[in-house]
Order: structure tokens, then C-alpha cells, then sequence
């Protein structure tokens, strides 16, 4: 199995202060914020690397794991952390931030993932700095490939179809699908017996999480292959579909009144949501 | 000049068991309605149901016509089979705006439909603001921190609305036509998925997503969470709702959690209970009208999005509130 994992480098979340709006509020500059993997990319990194080994010996990799990333030369970072993980090989879709949208980088996954006869598609369900949630479903409606999105479990078949459950709002989806396939992942997917392919035995359980690198893996990342492509190679860096015109700095609640003891607490609930709490009582 | 097309705005409505709009269908409505009147058109409706549409209302949400389709429930649920039909439907009436509800169908369907014609995708929006021939669409990135316009630059816009950023469209009294629209041959993606099954939790409290008052717990709570909170909930017919770390730890099932990664929600009031208020929980609630925060620290974050709180036990504390508010209902 040839897997495709799309690992985006945001900014800290924890960082939000550091925030800047310049230019009239035209520029957002994040310059001074933390930058790492998108934590659901991480997730999803760790399910293209359960699935293509046996749990229980995870050195030796059973398929082929392609990371790829979007950016300057600041951005192989993330890359060569997926290779000390497992990743098989890294490409660099060479791209500045600012200049590309959903659709040229889901255009151009689309792309890599005919280049490259991938047979699945991994990436997280959002990026926690855009929180955009839709290049996987660009991704499979360029390719018309079946998806799965914010994805809580993947089992491979002995037959090699996958069996994919989904949190939808009314609970839990169950589906099957043949690959190749696109496939977002969501929190829960790093759980113990989450995702399993067809070599891993039944019970085994994995630590809860995504795993670490040990220090020769590290090193031996540095000698892994990692191509660098420019953008327009793969799409036509022109067309935009998207633009952000203006941001805005959203505040939180001016001034928390603390209160001393329960009644006071719903005298004021009282106040300000008549009627939701206590339906007035009618004469 | 080419003349522009009247009907600019499709909005795509999800319906329950008895065909009726769902009521993030109707918030997205009002989205739909309001972009139509600011555009000068009028709206259109395309419904997946069981063709004729068994139930009235569909038809009675202000739009001009509402195009049906008769789908199976499986195929109803599954992108690959009702993005053709949405598609094909724009491209042959030349819609504009494709706009449906941010929902776990609509965040599925929604940008597939983006990617299929070529356009852009607002997800989450909440609203438009008009500058006069530009139109932005608004939408919140960094989990809520920073509103953004956005601008668009593609044939077709789509929009994914955030249902708790506006009222239910109040239905008319008569209805519009309805028109039967086929369903096209899904693409062939669609052979090579299937829905296995469905597992509903037991709802026995409101939906988190339709709740008046919601009731939410973090990790402090741990196994106790439906033993104190249940009585509050209850007490007030409130939904409940959790964080992250509790519904990670077990102590809550998924699908209460809110956030940034699980559900949005703006109640009336939300009682934050034991939630230190980490950005991506207040990414969740934010634009809830009242916020209660119970803490035992007073420096707790969630204190700065909250119009009331009391800093103490919750252990001590919930079970206080809730005989409270019991003794006022029953007028003491």
C-alpha cells in the first residue's frame, strides 16, 4: 500500500497574542508565533504508519509512507521529523503561505497522488490556524475518489478493503471502502486499537498517541529521500478561488462578575436570560 | 451583456426522518434568503428525500422553487452519490451560491461540491457584509481569535453556514412549486463505498445543537460527570456538553464534546463547569449569550468569556445550584 500523508506546519494555538493586524487590518502577521505539524496531520501520519506495518514490529515497514508539505525551506522541518518517524520518502511542494488556497493545494495533492499511484490519502480532518476542513474532500472530488472525513477508526480487511468509522452529528458511521480512497482523521483515530492493518493481529493494542523517533532514526531521517517540487508544476499558481480582504482581532467578554453565593448567581442569570433558567410563573 | 440569472442562491436542505427541513436546514435558509434579498434574486431549494417530498414544510421556507430528488437513505448520507446531482443542477440552472448547513453531512458534502466546479468554499460562514460591489463572507480562523472577510474569485461560491449564527427562517403559509429533478449517476467513486451501519447513542437529553441551556463539564468532573451534571441538566432540560480531555479520558462519550474540533454551539446560556478554558474548548461556545463559569481557580481562562462566575468546589457548588433553581421553579 502506497500511502500519501499531507502534513501542513501552522502556528501555535497557545501563541494567539502574539497575533498581529497590519496594514489597516489587510495583513495578518503571524511572524512571531511558534510554527509545528498540525497535530491532526501528526494523527494522521500515525495512521498511514499503522497501516503499513504489523504492530507488533513496527521497524519494518510493509508499504510505502510519501509525507508532503507546502512551503519555503523552513517548512522540510516537519518532513524530516516524518521521516524519523517512518515515512518512507518526503516531497516539498516548494509554495509561499500567503499565496496558495484549498484549492491549488488540494489540486495539486490530487496531482502528486496520480504521479506517485498512491492508493490512499491521509491528512487531518482541519488545520488548527485556518480550521478549514475541506482540502480532503477537494482532494477526492478532483480525483472522484470515494472519502471519509474526521475519521475515528480504520480496519483493513483480509481482502484489503477498509472498514472506516466516522463521528457524524446522530453518532457513529460505519463504511466501506475500496481503495484508492481519501481519508481525513480526527482525534480519536490515535486511540489503542483505532487502526490496524490487515498484518497487525487482532487484539494487539498500541500506547495511546503518536509514537517517537529514537535518536538513530533521527539521524538516519537526514539520509531519506526528499524531493522538492515547485507549485507550478503541479497547478497553475494563478488561479486563486479564494482571498481574505480584512481580519479583525475577536475580544473576549468585557468584565466577568464574580458572585459570592448561588442565589446571587441566578438573580443575575435571572437578569440577563429572563426566562430561560425559571419560566416566570404566571399570575 | 449576458443577463444575469435570477435564481443566483441554491440552498441544498437536509431532512429528517419525515422529510421535514432540519433546523440547521432552516438557519442555513436564513442565510440563503438573506444573500438572495441582498443579490436581488430569489432562492432555490434542492432536497435528497423520498420523491414526492412527504412533508409540506420543505416548501414552505420563502424560497421560489424546490427541486427534489428521490434518493435512498444510504445514498443520503454518502457524498459521492449527491454531489453530481448538486452539481449538475448548478451548472444547468447557473447558480451561483451553493449553501447548505455546517453540519457532519454538510461539512462532508459541502466542499466536495467546491472541488467538483471549481470554487470556493467558506465553511463555518457567518454572514456577508456588503461594500458597495464588493461582497465579503465571514468567517472565524484560529480557532475564533481573528474574524476574517473573505473574497472570492471563482465562478461559484459555496457556503457551509454556522447554524448558531442565525435564526430559524419562519415558515410561510403557502407553499412554493416543487419541481422533480433526476438523480444523476454518481461519479465512479461511488462504487467503491458503502454504509456498513449506524450506531445512535441513546438521546435521552435536547441535542447540544438545538439546546436552549447547555450544561458542560472538564476534566475535574472525571467519572462523576453525568452524576453531578445529569441532576443540573435535567433540572433545567438542558443539553450536556464536555471537553476535550473528559471525552478523551472516557469519562464522556464523543459526541457531547465541544470545541473547536467537536461541536459548536451559542445556547441561550452555557454553564462552563470545571473548564479551565482552553482555546480550542472556547472555540466552541464563545458566542453563547450567557456564560456561567464554575472554578475553583481564579485565574482560570474561561473567566474572560464568561458574564458570570463563582470561584469554589463544583462538587459543592453543583448540587447547590440545582436545588436552587428547583426550589424557584416550584416557587419555593
Amino acid at each position: 500500500m502506497r500511502i500519501l500523508v499531507a502534513i501542513k506546519q501552522v502556528c501555535d494555538p497557545d501563541q494567539m497574542g502574539r497575533l498581529h493586524l497590519l496594514e489597516n487590518g489587510t495583513v495578518l502577521d503571524r511572524s512571531c508565533l511558534d510554527r509545528f505539524a498540525n497535530p491532526f496531520d501528526e494523527y494522521a501520519l500515525e495512521t498511514a504508519l499503522r497501516l503499513t506495518e504489523n504492530g507488533e514490529v513496527p521497524q519494518q515497514r510493509l508499504g510505502d509512507v510519501v509525507a508532503i508539505t507546502f512551503g519555503d525551506t523552513a517548512s522540510e522541518v516537519v518532513l524530516r521529523s516524518a521521516l524519523a518517524l517512518g515515512a518512507t520518502r518526503a516531497i516539498r511542494v516548494d509554495a509561499t503561505d500567503t499565496a496558495i488556497d484549498a484549492q491549488m493545494v488540494a489540486k495539486s495533492i490530487a496531482h502528486l497522488a496520480r504521479l506517485q499511484s498512491a492508493d490512499l490519502v491521509i491528512m487531518g480532518k482541519q488545520s488548527v490556524d485556518g480550521d478549514g476542513n475541506e482540502v480532503a474532500q477537494r482532494v477526492a472530488a478532483i480525483l472522484d475518489w470515494p472519502q471519509v472525513i474526521s475519521v475515528a477508526a480504520i480496519r483493513e480487511q483480509s481482502n484489503g478493503l477498509l472498514d472506516v468509522e466516522r463521528e457524524v452529528d446522530d453518532g457513529t458511521l460505519i463504511l466501506r471502502i475500496a481503495l484508492p480512497a481519501v481519508v481525513s482523521v480526527d482525534l480519536r483515530v490515535i486511540l489503542p486499537a483505532a487502526v490496524r492493518s490487515r498484518h497487525t493481529s487482532r487484539g494487539f493494542e498500541y500506547p495511546t498517541g503518536v509514537r517517537y523517533a529514537s535518536l538513530p532514526s533521527i539521524l538516519g531521517a537526514k539520509r531519506k529521500q526528499l524531493d522538492v517540487i515547485p507549485l507550478s508544476e503541479l497547478t497553475d499558481p494563478s488561479h486563486r478561488v479564494l482571498n481574505h480582504a480584512r481580519y479583525q482581532l475577536r475580544r473576549p467578554r468585557q468584565g466577568c462578575q464574580l458572585v459570592e453565593t448561588v442565589d446571587e448567581l441566578l438573580d443575575r442569570v435571572a437578569q440577563h436570560a429572563p426566562d430561560v433558567l425559571i419560566e416566570r410563573t404566571r399570575p | 451583456m449576458i443577463p444575469s440569472s435570477v435564481h443566483k442562491v441554491l440552498l441544498i436542505a437536509e431532512l429528517d426522518e419525515r422529510d421535514a427541513p432540519s433546523p440547521a436546514t432552516l438557519a442555513a435558509a436564513s442565510l440563503a434568503a438573506s444573500l438572495a434579498e441582498d443579490l436581488e434574486c430569489t432562492w432555490s431549494t434542492l432536497a435528497f428525500c423520498s420523491a414526492p417530498c412527504r412533508h409540506s414544510s420543505l416548501r414552505l421556507m420563502g424560497c421560489a422553487e424546490v427541486f427534489e430528488c428521490s434518493t435512498s437513505p444510504a445514498h443520503g448520507r454518502l457524498s459521492e452519490y449527491l454531489a453530481p446531482t448538486a452539481c449538475d443542477l448548478v451548472r444547468e440552472r447557473q447558480f451561483e451560491y451553493v449553501i447548505g448547513p455546517s453540519t457532519s453531512l454538510g461539512k462532508d458534502l459541502l466542499p466536495r461540491i467546491a472541488g467538483c466546479l471549481d470554487a470556493a468554499y467558506i465553511g463555518d460562514c457567518s454572514g456577508f457584509r456588503r461594500e458597495g460591489s464588493a461582497l465579503s463572507l465571514l468567517r472565524t480562523i484560529h480557532a475564533g481569535h481573528i474574524a476574517v472577510e473573505c473574497r472570492t474569485a471563482s465562478r461559484n461560491v459555496v457556503l457551509a453556514a454556522r447554524t448558531t449564527a442565525f435564526d430559524r427562517i419562519r415558515l410561510r403559509s403557502s407553499p412554493c412549486p416543487s419541481v422533480a429533478v433526476a438523480f444523476v449517476e454518481p461519479m465512479s467513486s461511488a462504487r467503491h463505498i458503502e454504509v456498513v451501519g449506524l450506531e445512535r447513542p441513546q438521546a435521552q437529553r435536547p441535542a447540544l445543537t438545538e439546546a436552549r441551556i447547555i450544561v458542560s463539564g472538564g476534566s475535574p468532573l472525571g467519572a462523576c460527570f453525568f452524576r453531578v451534571l445529569g441532576p443540573l441538566a435535567d433540572q433545567c432540560q438542558a443539553a450536556l456538553g464536555a471537553t476535550r480531555t473528559l471525552c478523551d479520558l472516557g469519562h464522556a462519550p464523543a459526541h457531547l464534546q465541544v470545541g473547536q474540533t467537536g461541536k459548536i454551539v451559542a445556547p441561550d446560556l452555557y454553564f462552563a463547569i470545571g473548564i479551565s478554558g482552553s482555546i480550542q474548548h472556547v472555540a466552541g461556545m464563545r458566542d453563547s449569550k450567557v456564560v456561567v463559569a464554575i472554578n475553583r481557580d481564579t485565574h482560570a481562562p474561561i473567566f474572560a468569556f464568561a458574564d458570570f462566575g463563582m470561584v469554589g468546589d463544583l462538587f459543592e457548588l453543583v448540587p447547590e445550584i440545582t436545588q436552587a433553581i428547583s426550589r424557584r421553579s416550584s416557587g419555593r
